[in-house]
């Protein structure tokens, strides 16, 4: 089964900001026993958040601009169905959600209400795709039933690895096969490759001609774009001004409050897309490259070498000005940013390098879009991300005690007793 | 290469003073009087009495005195409001705050309102590490520091003797456990200390130099005349339950079937000697070495994956896609540790004597966030570390499970109990010897 992103934006009343944050802030507070929504009902839900965008977060340059209440869910299957459950199921919660939001009529039409102000995700990371709660949840317990089998009989055990195997899967005989994995997941690879080739290969073909003349003259335009692309970029660059003001906002107080509560974290960044056409047309690129990535390369609990994220999403805001940015992950703050830096400073230099706080205070400077610069600058890099987050109001993980190398494991452990080909690496998983 | 001007850096960044200084205490000073504790800070550098990294100890050496300042002690010194705000937010924020005890999993019976010293209730504002050849001439130095802490208005609000310190045949400290300690120590860009290939850069350590990320200068507090040369002091203050380690090891190892030795050595991740654990090995070689990176045991069948070095500083395997990747990130945590033992060895380590004692664990580092809570959180105390599921670092963690990767099936050690726990800490500022004049001037 597919996962698939939620991202419902839409405007709050201006008189109904604090009454939204009075009714959502206890429910977070206490996401287990709340008597008003237990979102473990609902099989689909791997992770949801709700958190308010402030009119003037992270600058005051969009004041005229109404609080924005986001609905943040990931899900196994479709959106609509989603909605529908919850709208059946907990219509009080639902609608007193909703009717404190802009334009909304009643529970007839709450369904599509949602739905047209679903923004989906611009680019969209799952670590594990094709991997339902249900089967995470069913495999954390196969492994949990194998450990324990081990555990009781490790010494009896204690031969060869052929034969430990055969014992292990003969107890657990009556466990049914694992469902194979997505196609993409395992083949995703070569398709991006094959697709970077054929580009690489009709460029240089048309160039030199091999293609017919139109397509020398398409792949001259190509160049030319490029060449035009990369002059209009430097200019940007040598003429954004870094963030040089102190290095804290007042919001990050209340953002490490709802932190470090239990093994997972949440993260929520929204910032200003810089002015002008340029920027935002390069942001889009940019993510289009990164969804590309995401759904054919990085579909093994790793965005490159990031090994901590379940599930992230890049989305540009209905006004076309700001990035919102989320993720689900793994430990804690430094650490994430840390792996940011060490492994993917690249793609994410190339996301926010578009971004700023605000006038004149922009992402670390930057050259050439990814290749110098940028999240580099550690300590400018952290403050720059810790002052573009919000706290959110609720944040529910459907596994908080499971890591990405978890549920991974947890597959392979469940494999392993299907299959010998990689006994070692089997038995270590145990 | 970098120069540093050694005399205006701490002499406890460069040497624990292990060689010559057999005695040391802690102070844990309140700042009463402002005025009086400026003036004894300014006589103390007058005089000469700030140990700094030129000024060699030899044979004849008697005293080293080092001091460092948390949060609280720079707002009592009066330092204006943009000053406090410049310095990084741990230590503004302080050990004991409810974040960062979240972070270091100072929970339950490690709660700040457990400690001793250095929760809201008995804050701390200067730390004074004294240091002395013997006990005698300590005993004298202790005696005339506290008259002086008196009459510059410093309320004492803990003290702890590290005593007469244990060392075996290589001349390493043996902390009460058992173990060989301060084995492992980065080798930093333009220390003293430093021969041959410097593996840390000098800002990782000294705030003003270039730091791991592409030489980029770690944020400055105040001024670089006042922050140069500085660095951050993490000190916390580790109860050990000797008798509870062993009697519980040699239980476990006859249940299992090992011996005591083998199980504390995994746990350790080093052999009492120090020597390192290694595959296929059933007792302690006595061949001490720091030079390996782990790359030669990538499963953790020799030295655990959960081993306390191993978590602690897991090198070159795990952190990256290659090994020179995984190094590269696991130096950009590294501590420079500086602590001692406090309490009598235990005689029996199977019987306890009901009395205290643990390591005065300090360590130093340019950002405590990404160098010390970064390797309490993510390596010691973090559950998922390195794939597993639920368990931290055997032994100073308090979850109490433990897995021992083994061919052709691991060996797990499950429900035993906590054998180390805070009794206090803080965070410092451990000034340069300009910044103490600026704030003994001031
Ligand atoms: C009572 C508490 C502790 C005991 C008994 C203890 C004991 C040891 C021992 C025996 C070693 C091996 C010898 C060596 O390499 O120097 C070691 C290494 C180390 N410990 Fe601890 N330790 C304690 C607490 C801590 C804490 C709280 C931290 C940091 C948060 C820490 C960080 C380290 C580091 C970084 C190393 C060196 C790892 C390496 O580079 O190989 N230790 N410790």
């Amino acid at each position: 089964m597919q996962q698939n992103p939620m991202t419902v934006i839409t405007a709050i009343k201006p008189d109904s900001l604090q009454a939204l944050t009075d009714y959502l802030k206890p429910i977070g507070k206490d996401i287990k026993k709340n008597d008003v929504i237990q979102f473990s009902h609902y099989q689909q839900l791997h992770y949801c958040s709700f958190f308010i965008i402030p009119s003037n977060h992270p600058s005051g340059n969009l004041s005229a601009t109404p609080a924005l209440l986001v609905f943040e869910a990931n899900i196994d299957g479709e959106v609509s169905t989603f909605i529908n459950d919850l709208i059946n199921d907990n219509s009080v919660f639902m609608n007193t959600v909703y009717g404190y939001c802009q334009d909304y009529q009643d529970n007839a039409h709450l369904g599509s209400y949602l739905l047209s102000h679903d923004y989906g995700a611009n680019a969209f990371y799952v670590a594990h795709p094709g991997q339902g709660r249900n089967v995470i949840y069913e495999q954390q317990q196969l492994r949990k039933d194998i450990e324990q089998y081990v555990d009781a009989n490790r010494s009896t055990l204690l031969e060869q690895p052929e034969k430990i195997r055969e014992t292990i899967a003969n107890h657990f005989s009556s466990t049914s096969k694992p469902k194979p994995q997505p196609f993409l997941n395992s083949n995703g690879d070569m398709i991006f490759k094959a697709i970077l080739a054929v580009l690489v290969l009709t460029l240089l073909g048309g160039l030199f001609g091999f293609l017919g003349s139109i397509a020398q003259i398409i792949a001259i335009a190509v160049l030319v774009l490029l060449a035009v692309f990369a002059i209009v970029l430097r200019s940007h660059e040598s003429s954004d001004k870094q963030d040089s003001r102190p290095w804290e906002s007042p919001n990050i107080s209340a953002v490490q409050d709802v932190e470090d509560r239990q093994l997972q974290n949440h993260l929520t960044s929204v910032i200003e897309i810089k002015s002008g056409f340029f920027r935002l047309l390069t942001l889009k690129i940019v993510l289009f490259g990164i969804n590309l990535v995401a759904k054919l390369v990085a579909t093994k609990g790793d965005l490159s070498g990031i090994v901590t994220i379940h599930f992230a999403r890049w989305v540009i805001l209905p006004d076309k000005k700001r990035l919102l940015f989320m993720s689900n992950y793994d430990g804690s703050w430094e650490n994430y940013l840390g792996e940011f830096i060490d492994h993917a400073s690249q793609g994410l230099t190339a996301v926010w390098t578009n971004t700023q706080l605000g006038e004149n205070r922009g992402f670390p400077d930057t050259k050439w879009l990814f290749l110098q610069g940028g999240s580099r600058d550690e300590q400018r890099f952290k403050a720059f991300a810790r002052n573009s987050q919000l706290a959110e109001l609720i944040w529910y993980s459907a596994y908080p005690d499971l890591s990405v190398k978890n549920v991974a494991n947890n597959r392979s452990s469940h494999e392993g007793l299907f299959s010998s080909s990689n006994l070692a690496a089997w038995l270590k998983c145990l | 290469m970098t120069t540093l001007n050694l005399q205006d850096v701490q002499g406890i960044v460069f040497s624990g003073y292990n060689k010559y200084m057999s005695c040391s205490s802690y102070y844990l000073l309140q700042i009463n009087d402002a005025k009086k504790t400026k003036a004894w800070l300014k006589n103390l550098l007058d005089q000469g009495q700030i140990t700094h990294g030129e000024d060699k100890a030899t044979d004849s050496t008697e005293n080293r005195l080092n001091l460092a300042i948390s949060y609280s002690g720079l707002e009592k010194l009066q330092l204006d409001e943009a000053s406090l705000n410049s310095f990084e937010r741990s230590y503004r924020e302080g050990m004991y705050s409810a974040h960062r005890s979240t972070l270091l999993g100072d929970q339950n019976g490690d709660a700040p309102e457990q400690w001793l010293w250095g929760n809201k209730a008995n804050s701390v504002d200067v730390l004074v590490l004294l240091f002395s050849k013997d006990a005698s001439i300590h005993a004298a130095s202790q005696k005339q520091h506290q008259a002086a802490f008196k009459k510059a208005g410093l309320g004492i609000v803990w003290h702890l003797d590290a005593g007469e310190k244990r060392q075996d045949a290589d001349g390493f400290a043996i902390e009460h456990f058992g173990f060989a300690d301060g084995i492992s120590d980065p080798v930093v860009e333009g220390f003293p200390t430093a021969s041959g290939a410097a593996a840390i850069a000098t800002g990782e350590f000294l705030l003003g130099y270039p730091n791991q990320y592409d030489g980029k200068l770690t944020q400055i507090p105040i001024s670089e005349q006042f922050g140069t040369n500085g660095t951050y002091l993490v000190l916390r203050q580790l109860k050990q339950d000797v008798a509870a380690f062993w009697t519980f090891m040699d239980e476990e190892a006859a249940r299992q079937g090992i011996t005591a030795d083998y199980l504390a050595a995994k746990m350790v991740g080093r052999w009492q000697s120090g020597a390192l654990v290694e595959a296929n090995q059933d007792t302690d070689p006595k061949t001490v070495s720091n030079d390996f990176d782990f790359s030669k045991d990538p499963d953790g069948n020799g030295c655990p994956f959960g081993a306390h070095i191993r978590r602690a500083n897991p090198r070159a395997v795990g952190l990256g896609t290659s090994d020179a990747e995984s190094l590269t990130v696991a130096n950009r945590h590294r501590l420079l540790r500086r602590g001692r033992s406090y309490g009598k060895a235990l005689e029996n380590p199977r019987n306890d004597d009901g009395q205290e004692r643990g390591l005065v664990f300090i360590c130093l580092n340019a950002n405590i966030e990404r160098q010390f809570e970064f390797v309490q959180h993510t390596w010691i105390n973090n559950v998922k570390f390195s794939g597993l599921y639920d368990e931290d670092d055997p032994l100073i963690g308090r979850v109490g499970n433990f897995t021992i990767p083994e061919e052709p099936l691991r060996r797990r050690v499950c429900g035993f109990q906590q054998f180390v726990s805070t009794r206090g800490g803080g965070y410092f500022f451990l000034p340069s010897l300009s910044a103490l004049g600026i704030l003994g001037n001031s």
